[in-house]
């Protein structure tokens, strides 16, 4: 019964913890402006993190080593380093997203500015970090990030016209006015948003400061196999929503503020108070991961001491690398730069480092002497192998992309 | 392994160049009247979206479902953006005769917009949201001029 328990928890915060600033500003983005034919870009992401995280759950419970331990261990310490500085950088981009989605949640209750905000919501990061009991940070954050399933009922309150709906999502085509090369830049967005580097970093790393070991792979693969496809299944309401509503209106999102409006009109006040709950608890948990992945990912290369279960004083440069990353997220976002557009190039740009992580990872899963009896078996490396050749493409295409579209503009 | 070192610093590199470069969002000028219309369509789209939003944000918050600060910061987001637009806009040099009464009709609109949703913030700021659907009113028929604005010069 308490391991039911455990695994019904462990799937909730999953789920929970699966959508952040970057789901909620590609989803809404792209169901404004290209209505559900690019589901398929999200269905795609999300069996692609599934494979990728459960890798690397695995990984971490047989072998008890994390991501880039692992990284620097397979690819040599020079170009382990270059593969440091871009994952960290991506990871620190998407911790400024986050908090300042933190601090846009924050503006939305309070109609105080969001620069006002951005420190707070930095020491309110840094604080659970220091203070709160690993496992306590992540199920209250994930399961607070739960409030965000009103989008999903908000869409059925909606009473849209379902087949049109799945026409749109089963025939996929580039709506009138919209080119190829746009259609398939915001596809790498979908794609960037539900396969976030950190997200791989941190459940690897929190495997590992939990102490997972071969007992808890049937736990790797129900928060895998069940907690991620169900909040993907969010991410697919909040395109949804921003198809019934801001399609036919010819309205395009570029505010976090505008997501909450479906909400709005279909449950009213009740409703847009959970919306704003599950902005702030998705940004928040999102935030805490991306500054705990920061200093994982360093402390991990260069071998210190990491992580939340071992106390500041034994771990202080992983400390260390975590204050620096939000003081930097206090600093950028201070600079007033449009959180929306730090979200997106967060999100295309991680879709094009992709192969960096993925890649070790996927060796490492192969590797007998690391995994024993645990390695892939000929189907997951059938799908494993798709996608690597998936994400080489994508992170081919990803940068002439965003040059030939101006970003998408 | 020294060249797909140096292999993975320039890719660095180029994503750091293109990250940056994105990020300033630069002003092309208009050498033509194409290009020119399709600045102006562009701005319109951007001013509809802004105006749409703000008609919901007033529905919304004229009959109740909707939080005062959270309707007010909707709407100054939805001026802010259409301000943004106009300014930038404004900024494109016309090329000819053709762009300037193109510049002028596309002005008159952004104006009554600009003016229509600071009406509705200000409004919304006093706590005043029982009267946002009649300010709102107004925004109704530009949105529609807007639409067949850009419509003419898809």
């Amino acid at each position: 019964m308490k391991k039911l328990f455990g695994v019904t928890l462990g799937i909730l915060t999953a789920i929970g913890g699966f959508v952040d600033i970057g789901d909620i500003v590609a989803n809404s983005e792209t169901g404004a402006r290209f209505g559900m034919s690019l589901a398929w870009a999200v269905v795609l992401g999300v069996i692609g993190i599934i494979v990728f995280a459960e890798m690397s759950g695995r990984v971490a419970a047989v072998s008890k080593r994390a991501t880039f331990d692992l990284v620097r261990e397979r690819l040599g310490a020079r170009t382990a380093f270059v593969n440091l500085g871009a994952s960290l950088f991506i990871t620190v981009l998407t911790l400024i997203a986050e908090v300042a989605g933190v601090a846009l949640a924050l503006q939305l209750a309070s109609d105080v500015n969001y620069l006002l905000w951005i420190p707070l919501a930095a020491l309110l990061v840094w604080l659970v970090i220091w203070r709160v009991k690993f496992e306590s940070m992540e199920r209250a954050f994930g399961l607070l990030g739960l409030a965000i399933i009103v989008i999903a009922v908000a869409v059925w309150q909606l009473h849209p016209s379902w087949s049109h709906l799945w026409d749109q999502a089963s025939n996929p085509s580039v709506p009138s006015g919209e080119g190829h090369p746009t259609y398939f830049y915001y596809a790498i967005a979908l794609f960037g948003a539900a396969m976030t580097p950190y997200e791989v970093f941190f459940f690897s790393s929190g495997a590992v400061e939990e102490r997972w070991d071969r007992s808890d792979l049937s736990l790797n693969k129900a928060n895998v196999f069940i907690g991620f496809p169900l909040g993907g299944f969010l991410s697919l309401a909040l395109m949804a929503a921003a198809a019934i509503v801001f399609q036919p209106l010819g309205i395009g999102v570029d505010h976090l503020s505008q997501v909450g409006l479906p909400v709005s009109l279909a449950l009213g006040k009740i409703g847009l108070a959970l919306a704003i709950v599950g902005f702030f608890a998705t940004t928040f948990g999102a935030a805490l991961e991306t500054a705990l992945s920061s200093g994982y990912s360093v402390s991990q290369y260069f071998g210190w001491q990491w992580g939340k279960t071992h106390a500041p004083r034994d771990a202080a440069r992983f400390h260390l690398v975590v204050l620096v990353a939000l003081v930097c997220a206090i600093g950028v976002g201070l600079t007033a730069v449009d959180p929306i557009k730090v979200t997106e190039y967060s999100i295309v740009l991680s879709a094009a480092a992709l192969p960096l992580t993925y890649f070790p990872i996927f060796v490492v899963a192969n590797d007998p002497e690391f995994m024993g009896d645990q390695v892939n078996t000929r189907t997951k490396n059938a799908i494993a192998s798709f996608y690597m050749v998936l994400l080489t493409v994508v992170a081919v295409a990803t940068i002439p992309l965003m040059i030939a579209t101006k970003a998408g503009s | 392994m020294h060249r797909i070192t140096r292999a993975w610093q320039t890719a660095l590199a180029v994503v750091f160049v293109v990250a940056a470069a994105a990020c300033v969002e630069p002003m092309t000028p208009a050498r033509t009247f194409d290009d020119y219309e399709h600045k102006a369509k562009d701005t319109a789209e951007s001013a509809l979206s802004s105006v749409q939003t703000a008609r919901l944000a007033a529905r919304v918050g004229g009959r109740g479902d909707a939080f005062g600060p959270y309707v007010s910061v909707v709407l100054s987001e939805s001026e802010t953006g259409t301000a943004h637009a106009s300014s930038v806009f404004a900024s494109v040099q016309p090329p000819d005769d053709h762009a300037d009464r193109l510049r002028s009709q596309l002005t008159r609109l952004l104006s009554r917009a600009e003016g229509g949703l600071a009406r509705l913030r200000i409004a919304a700021r006093r706590g005043e949201l029982d009267r946002l659907p009649h300010l709102a009113a107004p925004l109704g028929p530009l949105s529609r001029r807007l639409e067949r604005f850009i419509a003419r010069h898809e």
